[in-house]
């Protein structure tokens, strides 16, 4: 394997690591431990830290949608199947269907790794994604309703393109009884904020080309200041303090030599939400996925309608592929 | 998604091409060489022989944590905990913080001029109490005390 090949994972100390004030620059160790997550990403209410999906049947056929270029195999009668599955589930509410992610279930079900990289990627993105600490997404849950209101929302632009009406069909959907927002809105504190990041994410990066209106982000920015009684995006006060911030600061000191030369040490990392992470020791994680060209194993993500929303249109994403279906 | 990668790729070439010194730690972190020509075909694991990295050249881009939209909020927590770190312990004291290095090194060899300072006075100290003892040996010797009356 690779990683034995690597200093980070050498087993044997240089005997200069054990004199008290010399310190080997990079770590022993790999850091491949989801568990010791930055304590900034953790949740206050530990309880929220879970994963809602669906069946996994339904997990495995809606991440084959999510991400076209993995080797999720579906037999034949996709579409029909997915559908009428689907609608089945619109009947029922979803606290039926809804289990949280355990730690074996992780090990058993491949889609839920991909759901927990999804969550951590958010993580990492939240300053653009969400609306503060995100904790729970449920993706499956919230897609389904989203996918299911962006036609209605479709309609209600065509029908007379006034967005008065489009927040009250948005609020009327996203708080009907079978959503996931009024099913899960006592235990998910964060599924109102969570369901208003996702449907904007998708109006910023897709909506000009299905709702024509919908072109600028200004005009996303106060629908959903309106709908949703919050600001989704970093304000211009954030921005302005973060242009302040990384003017005053030199990223030429952000070099590994010059960093191992004072009391931070770096430690590789398999986990993506933990690069350039700076832990409460000094130890920097810098993630490397063992390829040649690093992030390369990022491909994967290729085509999928969250995580690449500037890819190419012409790619049946889960998004157009739903308005071409027509739920 | 190409954005994510691009930054990541960059992060990577700021820590480790900026100079030669970063190159080799880059080296020793990956356990392969680095190199600046993209060998298309390796995937992962042991077909890996080198890890491609272009050396890193400052640019408006790249030089600007502002563009940074992923990681632009890390690297700006790095920095300034790498500007306010201060010693917290005795033994910290001795790891050269990233601000006021020259303060860290004037520190240094005062501690070391201190140092020796102590440990000369501890000799002089030493040597004054031999020199006393030999003193009063010699005049011992000079004046022997009667041992038969």
């Amino acid at each position: 394997m690779q990683s034995s090949r690597t200093l980070a994972s050498r087993s044997a100390k240089s005997w200069s690591s054990m004199l008290p004030l010399i310190r080997p620059p990079i770590s022993i160790e790999i850091d491949s431990r989801r568990e010791g997550r930055p304590t900034s990403l953790k949740p206050e209410n530990t309880e929220l830290l879970f994963f809602g999906f669906f069946d996994p049947r339904l997990v495995v056929e809606l991440l084959s949608q999510l991400y076209p270029s993995s080797s999720y195999f579906i037999t034949g009668g996709q579409g029909d199947n997915f559908k009428s599955m689907l609608c089945r589930l619109y009947r029922q509410r979803y606290g039926l269907c809804y289990y949280p992610a355990r730690a074996e279930w992780v090990d058993h079900i491949s889609g839920a790794c991909h759901l927990l990289l999804e969550h951590n990627l958010l993580e990492i993105c939240r300053r653009r994604y969400s609306g503060g600490d995100l904790m729970v997404f449920p993706i499956g849950a919230i897609a389904l309703d989203v996918i299911a209101l962006i036609p209605k929302m479709k309609a209600s632009m065509e029908s007379d393109g006034d967005f008065s009406r489009l927040e009250l069909t948005t609020k009327n959907y996203l708080f009907a009884p079978f959503s996931f927002l009024s099913t899960a809105e006592r235990g998910h504190s964060y599924a109102r904020s969570t369901t208003a990041s996702f449907i904007q994410t998708i109006l910023f990066t897709k909506g000009n080309h299905f709702i024509p209106p919908w072109d600028t982000e200004d005009k996303v920015e106060d629908f959903f200041h309106r709908a949703f009684g919050h600001h989704t995006q970093a304000g211009h006060t954030d921005s302005y303090r973060y242009d302040q911030e990384s003017s005053r600061l030199d990223i030429s000191n952000l070099d590994a030599s010059y960093i191992c030369s004072g009391p931070f040490r770096l430690m590789l990392t398999t986990c993506l939400e933990k690069h350039l992470y700076l832990d409460k020791d000094g130890i920097l994680y810098v993630f490397w996925d063992f390829t040649h060209e690093i992030g390369s194993s990022l491909d994967l993500y290729r085509g999928h309608f969250l995580w690449d929303p500037s890819g190419d249109l012409s790619e049946c994403t889960l998004f157009e592929m739903f308005l071409i279906l027509e739920l | 998604m190409n954005q994510f990668q691009k930054e990541l790729r960059l992060t990577h070439e700021i820590l480790f091409t900026r100079s030669l010194s970063s190159r080799k730690l880059g080296e020793r972190f990956y356990g392969r060489s680095i190199s600046s020509e993209c060998n298309y075909g390796s995937y992962l694991f042991d077909n890996v022989n080198s890890v491609y990295l272009r050396p890193h050249v400052f640019d408006q881009t790249s030089s600007n944590v502002s563009n940074f939209r992923f990681f632009g909020p890390r690297i700006i927590y790095i920095l300034q905990s790498m500007e306010d770190w201060r010693p917290r312990t005795f033994r910290e004291v001795f790891i050269p913080g990233y601000a006021d290095r020259r303060d860290w090194w004037v520190a240094m060899f005062a501690l070391f001029f201190g140092f020796i300072t102590v440990v000369g006075l501890g000799l002089s100290a030493y040597q004054a109490y031999l020199a006393q003892k030999q003193v009063a040996l010699a005049f011992e010797a000079l004046n022997p005390s009667p041992t038969h009356v």
